[in-house]
């Protein structure tokens, strides 16, 4: 589809959905919700009646099969098949299913049971499925005082008795497998003694955890103890990330099943090559260092649709068929992809290099599809906006067309695809709508979503995203044109299909141009989280999956705190330093602390099981020396009564990026380098949201008492850090100048040392770092980083400089809240303020950019400005009469649709328009106009407009610091008298206007017998001089337009056809219109001449 | 510069403004208007002088009017002018755009293509780029596109943020890792092999390629194909008299390069105001002259569309009154084309068209005086003449390489194409129903002017073909005009120069 707008079909970040929201969603900020949801083999006849389906329509289309044959997958080597060589495979996805237990390798077990499946693939590129046996879903709970084994074997009874009362849990025979007594310790507190008695309740299905842990929590009636509530441990794990802890798996890695040790299926559930039973305790499970560092040959599936929607609509699965599918297919490692095809309805002619299969009908396109990802068996399936538009699109087409056996997509036989609506919402990302499709055994990964996590971007439409990082624009067919080329001939529906492919070759070039593969495993192999959970959930879970490995080594147990919605404890956050708004012309040191909050973690040792409460503290009567109090109040013991588990694994997660980074600078190999880089990144990552993961408050597990006591400490060592600068740096002192701290930040402080040179500012800077960094606790460290010279600081969070790390050239310029990208400003702002900062600091031509500015406006209040400057952008989220306010891109998407609904704006697109020259008192929302219209019809804009409400805030915010009486200098001075408006050509009082000529060069009217000149009797004489001026304008037009026009074609990577793109987005598409515009009109000016 | 004026004027003042009234005093007859866009010129009346000795200069100006038995008759010339196919008059701008252009070119060359294909390949079969077949030997023909890591594109400009360094603009684009891809209407497919190498073909050419689909769906290329050199009429009868066509380039007249002293060494000569009998005889013999673009130049800064104060707009006007007055003098005494070049007041894209007849109150008034388009297509004594301003030769040496710039002249013959990178890189009119840049006849004598330096060679075609390639060199820099005799197509230069210093 058109993935033009693709970002705007799903609803804006950071906003609450507009509709009700399911009931179960209501929590304001969730960071999730884990429930395992138990899935259960399908029965055994309608697997054999979809095998026969399928091999029905295989005969029917033996040709493409045979096509599609060329792709299988190598061969299986023979040692696998007779068991006789171990499997050593990179494992991509975990998931589990309810099944029989398995007789053969679990003799004495009865009953259904979880299996978990284990998807992956072998060095050789074999897809593996790995049904592993005998893992059982557990969780804890405190030990009653004086429960002996007798009352244990009772409450083992009233609990199963309970669970029976939920008739869902009839279909085993046992819900409560055992309850052991085993020795634990919880995480929670400081506590002397080094263990207690817990109990470890096993139960038969990973669901049942859930439903036994509210029995639990409600309290159950023990004969003996009575009435009695407890609270559980460790309850709220997933089983997956269970199983995966307690084999010591983490997210990616290699595991190794020993020869002789599994077995393979008889009857295989899936489609991978090869399936085989094991035991989980007989699993390898191989770090991810050295050899085992490695990637597998995964393939990687990226792909797009395009749907033939109706005029003025946009496409919706009940009504608008798919037309086609674009695939790429590419290995893991290798630069280009080794599949390429497209899918047609309806005949489509050859594109070279592509393999195009035309069908008749859309079900034959869809299970053509269908057939294609069951023979080249992706095992990653990428795409943009795949999980919210493509595949959802696709699975509820083929059910509104009926084609059941369409949905099978997955690596399991008789699955089909679900899709379920959810909500994911997490304070860092805000809250999105997203559908679930479930392909068991394939990892997607949207690029999309991962552009909006990881990137903050004024436009995540895949042409200005592609624009931003592969410096290509990506041709964009309008969705109302789509239609019409389907319905063309097998030219046009060719021409849709090379969209098509690009649609679905630039997902795989972002993959590969930002290493997502390699971050993202690297991430899951730090964390320990399955790849699948990186995008689709927060980074909460990525820490308590640590938190639960580490705890694990030490016998500890996390405690399911019961949620409580709503009630936020709030604390002070970091602390800003009063910022002395300024332009410094003098160097600017910055001192920074390396990784601020972990080392403030690790230096007081402030974690869950070093917190004393205050109730503790007086009955422990610990000695002072062996605790800390942080400047916010709470205790915490030092490291040599015990050590934290947080500060633990902070110290493992830097120690490892130290490795990294280490190992980064020795590599040589690109791919090493990649996946080096990769892992540091994740290592940073997920040492800084650690403390987030402490201050979530509606978290798995938050405890403000750390968090606010951090933030605490932060504020504390900014302080300490601007009096030591102060107090040492002083003339007093023997220092040629008084230091000063202009502005600080939560983890930096600049300080200006009043020397003339970047070089001397270096070396004082590093003095400074490393003098008071001696007074740290370690491993806290202040590190001198760059110098800012000159500085302009505007207020806090908003600063602009040059920015030096070595004294002989500057690295670049570095800005900050300066907004300078922000959507709903325009490209003049944008510009404007690029090139004062660029003629500021770096040319350090302060009446320069003062022209600049005048000069701007100037030509803004002329009439000169460059259309396309001024195109101001919204999205359009929801239709007219759901908005509350009147906006000016609704009234204007409103306007355009009585125009014409074929291109007017739908919801989800995004409108751009300009501010247009009103009647008096018209409300703002009033002016909106369309740019092309204005363009066509030469619609006067209306420069003050811009001047108030779009340029002169940000032009004053850089300005006031350097000059005085910034606003009447830059805003009202002699360049903004003159003004010009363009006579627009149609409307009002223009029908009665009268055309008449005037003279070229001076506008006088000619009247009368020289109706025919160019020029009148006063400016004869001036020929040269004037021609020279209207052959200029052409000459001027003439390039612009050759130089647009090429572009286009370019862009659209054919020189015999013409350019269809309507790509908003792109920089020169109204230039380009313009250019054709202004060109005509410069034409006519200048057969004036030719008297 | 007006120092320079200053001290020639101490030095040879007196002689030299008499000579320019005895000129305007013989031949003040305004002659009737004449429509430049004509096609057939009269043929052009003798114009006569006097033996003008040098020494006796001052005399000059009482003989003027008085003809008498020491008189050099200038030679004449039959001149017709072909130019039509590069004028645009009611062609205008209503939204078309330039697949148009590629479009009738393909047809144009390929038709051509096909036509040589029996004598190249008869036995391959010749396909479109959709038919290709992995593996199967064939011939296809289409227009090649070369991707130029290196090309500038607009769009960088407009959306790249200022980078810090200012971007450098290098003189040529070609880089190692271009490569060419093949189109027609059906689509494209990638080149590859050693045969064709990226670094001569330039986005635009249209020619047939020899080889095979590989395995990864791109072409190796076997073998190549080019238009080749159009058919040439016969050089007219080679034992006439010598005839010479002056061709001059880049006079620059208001830069800080031009040399008014020069220039008007190079009027006086050809007018023959200059030098002995025997160099006056030789003058005698131009029976044309050609002005080759960037006659003036004029201040951009100027013309950004605001008014102008009156020391602004004389400074605009000034350069091109004093052109007009150099272009008067020859036009009084022998036929003059003028071209329009980049730098010129004339349109900026392909093909130019002729500076207009008000920028010329002077000469325009002479029936001698033309103003002509850019190219430029003539024959003079039914020798014909081909020639640019230098923009298609310029903008092959930016986006292709050659070992001189006669290589490049010599491939536009080869590939038919004038100017093959228009308009991909060379900025042009979006033509929709021809293509004026596809040569159909060859030319005798084809020039590119404002290059470096003077060269030139006789190009010989396999249809006995013969062409005189010529590098008009900029005047203002180098004070070079070529001569070229008609009779047989030789060609000499004629070096001015000043040393004012000695």
């Amino acid at each position: 589809m058109n993935k033009g707008n693709s970002n705007n079909r799903k609803r804006p970040a950071q906003q609450p959905p507009a509709g009700p929201p399911p009931p179960k969603h209501q929590t304001p900020v969730m960071e999730e919700e884990d429930m395992d949801e138990d899935v259960f083999i399908q029965q055994e006849e309608d697997l054999v009646n979809e095998d026969e389906l399928i091999l029905r329509d295989m005969e029917d289309r033996e040709a493409l099969a045979d096509r599609m044959r060329k792709w299988k997958r190598p061969g299986l080597s023979p040692g696998y098949l007779n068991q006789s060589q171990s499997i050593v495979f990179q494992q991509l996805e975990i998931d589990y299913v309810i099944g029989e237990s398995h007789k053969g390798l679990i003799p004495n077990a009865s009953g259904p049971a979880a299996i978990i499946r284990i998807f992956g693939v072998t060095q050789e590129g074999n897809s593996i499925c790995c049904n592993v046996h005998g893992f059982e879903p557990y969780f804890f709970i405190s030990c009653p005082p004086g429960m002996g084994p007798d009352d244990i074997s009772r409450f083992h009874q009233v609990l199963e008795g309970r669970m029976r009362e939920d008739k869902r849990n009839n279909s085993v025979p046992k819900c409560i497998l055992r309850v052991e007594l085993v020795q634990k310790k919880s995480i929670m507190y400081y506590q002397q003694h080094s263990s207690q008695p817990f109990l470890k309740i096993v139960v038969a299905l990973p669901t049942m955890v859930a439903s036994c842990r509210g029995i639990l929590d409600k309290g159950i009636q023990i004969d003996g103890i009575g009435m009695k509530s407890f609270m559980t441990y460790e309850s709220n794990v997933l089983f997956v990330l269970r199983f995966m802890i307690d084999c010591k798996i983490v997210g990616g890695n290699w595991i190794e099943v020993p020869a002789h040790k599994y077995m393979k299926t008889t009857k295989n559930m899936s489609y991978s090559q090869l399936e085989f039973d094991c035991l989980y305790s007989e699993l390898i499970s191989h770090v991810p260092e050295g050899e085992y560092s490695k990637m597998a040959p995964f393939r990687i599936l990226s792909f797009d649709i395009e749907c033939a929607g109706r005029k003025g609509l946009f496409p919706e699965p009940t009504h608008d068929p798919v037309i086609q599918i674009a695939n790429l297919v590419t290995l893991q490692g290798e630069e280009n992809p080794f599949v390429r095809n497209v899918m047609t309805l309806n005949t489509c002619s050859p594109i070279v290099g592509v393999d195009v299969m035309s069908f008749d009908t859309e079900r034959e396109v869809l299970l053509a599809w269908r057939d294609f990802i069951r023979e080249i068996d992706p095992d990653i399936i990428i795409g943009y906006n795949i999980c919210k538009f493509d595949l959802p699109y696709l699975i509820q087409r083929a059910e509104t067309l009926k084609i059941t056996e369409f949905p099978l997509l997955g690596r399991i036989r008789n699955s089909r695809v679900r899709v379920k609506d959810t909500t994911f919402s997490s304070r860092q990302y805000g809250t999105r709508e997203s559908k679930e499709v479930t392909l068991e055994g394939r990892v997607q990964f949207d690029l999309l979503q991962a552009m909006q996590r990881d990137y903050k971007l004024s436009s995540y439409s895949l042409n200005s995203v592609s624009a931003h990082f592969l410096n290509e624009q990506k041709e964009d067919v309008h969705h109302s044109i789509i239609s019409d080329l389907q319905n063309g001939n097998p030219e046009t529906r060719r021409r849709l299909a090379v969209y098509c492919l690009k649609d679905a070759y630039l997902p795989q070039r972002l993959l590969d141009k930002l290493m997502y593969i390699y971050n993202y495993v690297e991430m899951a192999r730090v964390t320990g989280v399955p790849i699948s959970f990186l995008l689709s959930r927060g980074q909460s879970i990525k820490v308590l999956s640590q938190l639960l490995r580490k705890a694990k080594q030490k016998n500890l147990v996390l405690p399911n705190v019961k949620q409580q919605g709503g009630e936020q404890g709030t604390y002070e956050g970091a602390t800003v330093l009063e910022a002395r708004a300024g332009f410094y012309e003098k160097p600017i040191a910055t001192l920074d602390f390396a990784s601020l909050y972990p080392s403030i973690m690790m230096a007081y040792n402030l974690c869950y099981c070093t917190l004393v409460t205050a109730e503790d503290a007086r009955k422990l009567n610990l000695p002072p020396e062996c605790v800390n109090k942080t400047p916010s109040g709470e205790l915490f013991v030092k490291s040599n009564l015990q050590k934290g588990i947080l500060p633990e694994i902070l110290e493992e997660l830097l120690a490892a990026r130290r490795r990294a980074k280490a190992d980064l600078k020795e590599a040589k190999d690109p791919l090493v380098k990649a996946v080096l880089d990769g892992r540091q990144l994740a290592l940073k990552i997920s040492a800084n949201s650690v403390y987030g993961f402490t201050g979530a408050t509606i978290g798995q597990l938050p405890c403000l008492e750390i968090s606010s006591s951090v933030t605490s400490y932060g504020r504390q060592m900014i302080e300490h850090t601007k009096k030591l600068v102060e107090d040492k740096f002083t003339t007093l002192k023997g220092y040629e100048h008084n230091a000063e701290v202009i502005y600080g930040d939560t983890d930096s402080v600049m300080v200006q040392f009043g020397v003339p040179t970047v070089d001397e500012a270096m070396k004082l800077g590093r003095e400074a770092a490393d003098y008071i960094s001696g007074t740290f606790i370690k491993p806290i460290k202040l590190e001198f980083e760059k110098v800012y010279f000159p500085y302009l600081l505007i207020s806090k969070k908003r600063y602009a400089g040059l920015y030096w790390t070595n004294p002989d050239k500057y690295d670049k310029m570095d800005t900050k809240g300066i907004e300078t990208v922000r959507r709903d400003n325009c490209l003049l702002v944008k510009n404007l303020v690029t090139e004062c900062l660029h003629r500021i600091l770096i040319d350090r031509d302060v009446p320069g950019a003062v022209q600049f500015v005048k000069n701007t406006i100037s030509d803004l209040l002329m009439n000169r400005m460059d259309l396309s400057l001024l195109v101001i952008t919204k999205g359009l989220t929801k239709a007219g009469e759901d908005y509350e306010n009147k906006a000016a891109h609704v009234e204007l998407a409103e306007r355009m649709r009585k125009r014409d609904a074929a291109t007017a704006p739908n919801v989800g697109d995004r409108v751009p328009y300009v501010i247009i020259k009103a009647a008096k008192g018209a409300k703002a929302y009033e002016k909106s106009e369309d740019p092309i219209y204005v363009l066509e019809n030469n619609i006067p804009i209306d420069p003050q407009y811009y001047l108030e409400n779009q340029i002169s805030k940000p032009l004053l915010r850089i300005f006031e610091p350097i000059l005085k009486n910034a606003s009447r200098e830059l805003l009202h001075g002699s360049h903004t008298r003159a003004i010009s408006i363009s006579t627009p050509s149609t409307g009002g009082i223009m029908k009665f206007a009268k055309k008449q000529l005037t003279c070229v060069g001076c506008k006088a009217v000619i009247s009368g017998k020289d109706q025919n000149q160019t020029l009148c009797a006063h400016c004869k004489g001036r020929e040269a001089e004037l021609y020279c001026k209207t052959v200029a304008n052409v000459s001027d037009l003439e390039n612009l337009f050759g130089r647009l026009w090429t572009q286009c074609q370019e862009c659209q990577g054919s020189l015999h056809q013409d350019v269809l793109c309507t790509s908003r987005d792109c920089p020169i598409f109204y230039r380009r219109k313009k250019a054709q515009k202004d060109m005509a009109e410069a034409k006519v000016q200048l057969e004036r001449w030719n008297f | 510069m007006s120092s320079f004026l200053d001290i020639f004027v101490t030095a040879q003042g007196n002689n030299l403004s008499n000579a320019f009234t005895s000129r305007l005093s013989s031949h003040n007859k305004p002659p009737p208007p004449l429509d430049t866009f004509s096609l057939h010129c009269p043929p052009l009346p003798a114009r006569c002088f006097h033996s003008p000795i040098s020494t006796e200069l001052p005399t000059l100006a009482m003989t003027a009017m008085d003809v008498d038995t020491d008189m050099i008759q200038r030679k004449q010339s039959l001149y017709q002018s072909m130019d039509e196919m590069f004028e645009i008059q009611k062609e205008m701008y209503k939204g078309q755009q330039y697949s148009q252009i590629y479009y009738i070119r393909l047809h144009l060359i390929r038709t051509l293509i096909y036509s040589l294909l029996p004598n190249w390949k008869p036995h391959l079969p010749v396909c479109t780029v959709l038919g290709l077949e992995e593996g199967k030997e064939c011939i296809i023909v289409g227009t090649l596109y070369k991707h130029m890591k290196l090309k500038p594109t607009i769009l960088s400009e407009y959306s790249k943020e200022r980078t810090v360094t200012p971007l450098v603009t290098p003189d040529n684009f070609v880089h190692p890792d271009d490569n060419l891809v093949l189109e027609d209407e059906s689509g494209r497919v990638n080149l590859k092999g050693n045969i064709l190498s990226p670094s001569v073909y330039v986005t635009g050419n249209v020619v047939a390629l020899h080889g095979k689909e590989t395995s990864g769906g791109d072409f190796l290329v076997e073998d190549l194909l080019e238009a080749g050199l159009p058919p040439q009429s016969d050089l007219p009868n080679k034992s006439g008299e010598d005839k010479y066509v002056v061709l001059v380039s880049g006079l620059n007249v208001g830069s800080s390069s031009s040399n008014p002293l020069q220039l008007q060494l190079l009027v006086d000569h050809i007018t023959g105001h200059l030098g002995d009998e025997k160099e006056q005889l030789s003058a005698a013999q131009i029976v044309q002259v050609v002005v080759a673009g960037n006659s003036v130049q004029i201040q951009h800064g100027l013309l950004n569309g605001q008014n102008l104060a009156s020391k602004d707009q004389s400074k605009l006007s000034e350069p091109i009154k004093e052109l007009d007055i150099f272009l008067t003098q020859i036009a009084a005494g022998i036929p003059i084309d003028i071209m329009p070049g980049y730098n010129d007041p004339a349109n900026f894209a392909l093909p130019q068209q002729p500076l207009n007849r008000c920028l010329f109150p002077g000469s325009a008034a002479y029936n001698t005086f033309r103003s002509c388009t850019n190219p430029h297509f003539f024959d003079v004594d039914n020798v014909r003449f081909l020639g640019t301003s230098g923009q298609n030769i310029d903008d092959l040496g930016k986006y292709s390489k050659a070992e001189d710039r006669l290589e490049f002249l010599e491939r536009t013959l080869r590939w038919r194409h004038l100017a093959p990178t228009a308009p991909n890189t060379l900025g042009c009119y979006p033509f929709t129903d021809r293509d004026p840049f596809f040569i159909e006849s060859c030319p005798h004598v084809y020039f590119v002017g404002n290059q470096d330096k003077y060269a030139t060679r006789i190009l010989k075609g396999s249809e006995g073909q013969v062409v005189r390639l010529i590098c008009i060199p900029k005047f203002s820099e180098t004070g070079v005009a070529v001569m070229v005799n008609l009779r047989n197509l030789e060609c000499h230069t004629l070096s001015f120069g000043t040393q004012i210093s000695s």
